[in-house]
């Protein structure tokens, strides 16, 4: 497996973007986030002080990159099933909103190479989006401020299974997407206690 | 003009046109490279389009047969696709920063799309591409 890491560049700095796209600032870019450093999913894990731990029996859902080289498994049932519409979330996608699976660390497993590039999130915390060299589908991302959760991008997945039930961001949701009516909405991103 | 640019701001781009009608595609593929329920899209004159910042960032995939998706490798994020000889480029809106305010015009490959998601009585709906 290989792995390669990226930063934003500090140099991409306009006030008039959403906050989740202001850039990161010189200092705040620690050396580790921009290594070349190579991770095995169980070391990813291990970091993030949970083992993956993918119950025997469970219900597995599969996806996979555009390219076919880069597999994610998520075992168990999902925490969340929902949508964002911040402008980070539309430009790493490059389309209108995000669609994300979250589920708890140790549930899922990468199988195959991939980059990570890592930010600074508007609440200060790091997030890391893990995509396919090849074809550059995101497979999946983890912040630091939910040191037991993951995401899994709906659309590598092989079913579709699954609804969405919330959406996040909703102040930066483009006014033409005609989604339907989903239960909860917010502004911004979902409160801490809830995430 | 239209001004798009990808996730970290390596790449960037520029384009002497207004956007034009605006598609979703639900295809399995756009789905894939988007990670998304479906993608939103709109084509652009190539020659009104131009590359501003970091061209050499761009990496490539071709998706189907003569159909290139160009990514920037360093963030990953989806920046348009094309096919050699086409007079368009196709612009992937997440990567677009002028606002856009035009309706988009059609849900395209419904076939392959999620269930949850019933456009119909909004927007026409096609079972697979363009008739």
């Amino acid at each position: 497996m290989r792995c390669r890491r990226a930063s934003p560049d500090p140099s991409r700095r306009d006030d008039s973007v959403h906050p989740a796209l202001k850039p990161i600032r010189e200092k705040d870019v620690d050396s580790a986030s921009v290594s070349k450093k190579c991770e095995t999913t169980e070391a990813i894990a291990k970091r993030q002080s949970e083992p993956v731990q993918i119950t025997e029996g469970a219900i597995q859902r599969v996806g996979e990159c555009h390219c076919g080289a880069l597999k994610i498994i998520a075992a168990g049932e999902p925490e969340r099933v929902y949508l964002c519409h911040c402008k980070a979330c539309q430009r790493r996608t490059g389309t209108a909103f995000h669609f994300g699976v979250t589920y708890r660390r140790g549930q899922v497993r990468l199988e195959g190479e991939y980059n990570i590039y890592e930010r600074g999130a508007d609440s200060g915390s790091r997030i890391r989006y893990y995509f396919c060299p090849t074809c550059g589908s995101n497979l999946r991302w983890e912040s630091e401020r939910n040191p037991t959760l993951c995401g899994v991008a709906y659309g590598a997945l092989e079913t579709f299974d699954l609804s969405p039930t919330s959406a996040i961001f909703k102040e930066s949701m483009h006014r033409w997407l005609e989604l339907p009516s989903l239960t909860e909405h917010h502004r911004q991103g979902r409160p801490s206690a809830a995430s | 003009m239209l001004t798009g640019s990808c996730l970290c701001g390596g790449v960037a781009y520029e384009v002497d046109a207004a956007i034009g009608p605006i598609a979703h595609c639900h295809c399995a593929t756009c789905r894939k490279a988007h990670g998304s329920a479906f993608s939103s899209v709109s084509s652009v004159p190539r020659d009104k389009f131009r590359w501003t910042k970091g061209a050499n960032l761009l990496a490539s995939y071709e998706s189907s047969p003569g159909k290139v998706r160009r990514f920037c490798s360093k963030c990953g994020s989806q920046i348009l696709a094309e096919r050699a000889g086409q007079a368009t480029v196709i612009l992937r809106l997440g990567c677009v920063d002028t606002p856009i305010t035009d309706r988009p015009k059609v849900h395209i490959w419904r076939s392959q799309g999620a269930s949850w998601l019933d456009p119909k009585d909004q927007l026409l709906e096609m079972p697979e591409g363009f008739a």
